[in-house]
């Protein structure tokens, strides 16, 4: 029965595919970006499910296992603020700037920001080696729910597969449009059963509030922050959220909007969008501990589908793994679209290849990468055995250290190449030092005083930012007159 | 800047502030069932949602909806 379930699932994901291909004309344009005319709704539900992923399901149930219930106000109530901010600032401009000179990717419009190749390339470079954790903890989370809901029966390498094909094929059938239809669809779906899910299994419990005073007895100190996060921590996580900033998925699903008012929806929505997911995860993680105790590192990664599989077994874990399923691909497919596009657009279209190819071979040239990364990570899945949270961290981490180049873009008009280049220069060889220091270690901080590395990284790009560009020339008025209009 | 502008920003810094409750940093009692600490949080959301709400009344770049960027 739950192997049925997620099968039925998994058609119905690609019919979707399938049908908005009928509606897909045959241009570059449509398949990377719909054709500007996603509207509010749509735009809401892509994004949000875009930004939700293991992330949010597995990974937080397993860190709120080890760490308790302030990982809803570590991560989702931070989030609930600082994204849909980032949005309010960032969207609507990087949209208008893209409508009015045809943009169709960040490093496209970055590059032409600054008139630079070198920065345009190195981008290309930074923002596909930092989506792979992310594509990585996607493809992670396929092999563990599959592994889990089948008790063991399917291996976990099936679980990975069975994503990469599935979201291989709507992808690359429907493009964005089909990414965005199903992304909305499957938003909803996660949504739906993840409050499905907490209810049935604290019923079965005898409820929320006798399941928190028996944590209470045994855990008490997974009810509190004190012992589980310090101050400084909780101040410096706040920076991740940031990423959402510099995400290419991200940012290309802002440029597919009909209008720069369809995101007014999404920036007042988003708050109880993040709380509707990421609530049960939680609680579910922290009554893990009564059932499944003593569970060491990234084996909590599975609490949630192992409390489903031990309360409500059968159909609703058959649901569970599809909602868990459509938490990861509806990131995945967009993660994977976007390097497809950057491939497309900033190495084979800006390096001449383009020149001599049709909007066809452009857009199959994006499916080949696509293809290729989704094959990269599927293996590099195999032998990764890092914690799901702590993957995303390092992911977003990298990400939001890259946000002074988002703002000094469209606010700063004094900002330079040389300045930018130094943001992204800074960025590369901190992360690196930091995430080799970390390698290993769960709660990793800087030199252990409680401060994530983000909070260094991102300092220091953005003085790299500023003194790179105050030590060079002044830009071209013309090109800032693009992107910031004039005085 | 306008002084909606202003006031929204004002807005916003005060979600952040509010977001980091010392108060109940090493409080572990229930309220509702829920460790007050998630429940603070769970509220918290739902401010922040009115809040945005706001925010985009005050300050909404509207020049931008006709595609002007500048």
């Amino acid at each position: 029965m739950t192997l049925s379930i997620i099968v039925v699932y998994m058609a119905l994901v690609i019919g979707i595919g399938v049908v908005s291909n009928r509606l897909l004309s045959s241009t570059g344009e449509d398949y990377f970006l719909a054709t500007r005319s996603i509207g509010p709704v749509v735009l809401l539900m892509s994004l949000f499910g875009t930004n939700m992923t293991a992330f949010a399901l597995l990974g937080s149930s397993g860190e709120a296992y080890h760490a308790g219930i302030g990982v809803f106000g570590l991560m989702p109530a931070i989030s609930g603020l600082v994204i849909p901010t980032v949005f309010f600032v960032l969207a609507p401009r990087a949209w208008a700037i893209g409508k009015r000179h045809g943009y169709t990717t960040q490093v496209e419009f970055f590059r032409d920001r600054w008139g630079s190749d070198l920065l345009g390339l190195l981008l290309f470079i930074v923002l596909v080696a930092l989506v792979i954790p992310y594509l990585l903890i996607g493809v992670m989370a396929g092999g563990v729910t599959l592994n889990q809901v089948t008790f063991g029966q399917i291996p976990e390498w099936i679980g990975g597969l069975v994503i990469c094909a599935v979201v291989m094929s709507y992808v690359t059938i429907g493009g964005l449009r089909g990414t965005a239809w199903v992304n909305t669809f499957q938003t909803i779906v996660f949504m739906v059963l993840g409050a499905v899910t907490v209810t049935v299994v604290f019923n079965r419990m005898g409820g929320v509030g006798t399941v928190m005073a028996r944590i209470a007895e045994e855990a008490p100190s997974l009810l509190a922050r004190e012992g589980n996060f310090s101050h400084i921590h909780w101040l410096t996580y706040s920076l991740i959220p940031l990423s959402a900033g510099m995400f290419p998925h991200m940012f290309m699903h802002w440029l597919s909007a009909k209008r720069a008012d369809s995101f007014r929806l999404t920036v007042q929505a988003y708050p109880l969008c993040i709380a509707l997911v990421w609530l049960p995860p939680v609680l579910l993680g922290v009554a893990g501990n009564l059932d499944f105790p003593g569970l060491i590192g990234g084996q909590s990664n599975s609490i949630l589908v192992r409390m489903i599989g031990l309360h409500a077994p059968g159909v609703l874990a058959g649901l569970l793994g599809a909602g868990v399923f459509a938490a990861v691909m509806s990131s995945l497919d967009s993660q994977v679209l976007s390097l497809g596009t950057m491939f497309t657009e900033d190495i084979v279209d800006h390096y001449g290849y383009g020149d001599r190819m049709t909007d066809k071979q452009k857009v199959a040239s994006g499916r080949i990468f696509v293809a290729a990364i989704l094959l990269f990570t599927y293996l590099l899945s195999l032998v990764s055995e890092r914690s799901i949270f702590n993957l995303a961290t390092w992911s977003f981490t990298g990400f939001a250290s890259l946000f002074p180049i988002a703002i000094a873009a469209m606010f700063w008009r004094r900002s330079t190449k040389v300045g930018a280049i130094a943001c992204v220069s800074t960025v590369v060889v901190l992360w690196t030092y930091f995430f080799i220091q970390g390698w290993g270690d769960r709660a990793y901080t800087v030199g252990g005083t409680g401060v994530m590395a983000v909070a260094v990284i991102l300092g220091a790009s953005s003085v790299a930012m500023i003194v790179g560009s105050l030590l060079s020339s002044p830009p071209e008025p013309d090109r800032v007159a693009r992107f910031i209009g004039t005085r | 800047m306008s002084s909606k502008q202003w006031l929204a920003i004002g807005l916003l810094v005060t979600m952040y502030v509010l977001h980091n409750d010392w108060w109940f940093w090493s409080d572990s009692s229930l309220i509702a069932g829920l460790p007050i600490g998630l429940a603070y949080h769970v509220v918290y959301m739902v401010v922040t949602a009115l809040v945005l709400g706001a925010v985009v009344r005050l300050a909404w770049p509207t020049h931008l909806d006709s595609g002007d960027e500048r």
